[in-house]
């Protein structure tokens, strides 16, 4: 059985590289298709105002400035 | 048998894990997916400071610990600026090769904010140890 087991192996990887290539192919294919290139503008469209706004977020922070301590007073007596 | 089994099961999850891998970047356009990882890392940054902001004013983070912070702050601010704007040209001129830079610089600042989260140090709470023990 452990033989049959060795002796299959080689062949179901053969298989399953194919099964792969097969669906890289179809998934190229799919992206290329006409509606999927749609569908990629529109998610980009829609994409684009939201990633500005968050850039435009990013660029307004600013963390808590550093509270120096005040030089003394001069001529105020202690 | 059992062996047989074990390494076909084993396969197959083998496939099934290349099989999503290949699933979730053949599809994907680079432009979306860069633009998306910006927005991300733009939210997570966003989320950090928040996070230092409070621990600091609640004086749960010491001065140096939040100094870190600020001087990430700028660094963060450019490099996003730039692969923002990188990205946006590639958008518009339809670069895939601008849109993968982008995504290089994007990727490195996400890991940076983890970083700094992750290595925020927060004071215990948990009763110290008595002398001697």
């Amino acid at each position: 059985m452990a033989m049959a087991a060795v002796l299959a192996a080689p062949q179901l990887l053969i298989m399953a590289n194919s099964a792969l290539g097969l669906f890289t192919e179809l998934a190229r294919a799919y992206s290329s298709h006409p509606e999927a290139e749609a569908d990629q503008k529109a998610a980009l469209d829609a994409l684009l105002p939201q990633a500005e706004a968050t850039a435009a977020a990013v660029q307004a922070y600013r963390p808590i400035p550093k509270v120096e301590p005040l030089p003394p007073l001069e001529g105020v007596d202690r | 048998m059992t062996t047989r089994r074990r390494a076909s099961s084993r396969l197959v999850l083998i496939v099934a894990a290349l099989l999503a891998t290949a699933c979730a970047t053949a599809g994907v356009d680079p432009l979306l997916a860069t633009g998306q990882a910006l927005k991300a890392a733009g939210d997570e940054f966003l989320n950090a400071g928040r996070l230092y902001d409070g621990l600091y004013r609640e004086k749960k983070i010491s001065e140096p610990d939040y100094d870190q912070w600020r001087r990430f702050v700028p660094e963060f601010q450019k490099a996003h600026g730039t692969a923002f704007t990188t990205w946006k040209v590639a958008v518009q001129t339809k670069d895939a090769s601008g849109a993968e830079r982008a995504k290089a610089i994007v990727d490195e600042l996400r890991a940076r904010v983890l970083a700094l989260v992750l290595g925020v140090q927060l004071p215990t709470t948990a009763p110290l140890a008595p002398p001697g023990r």
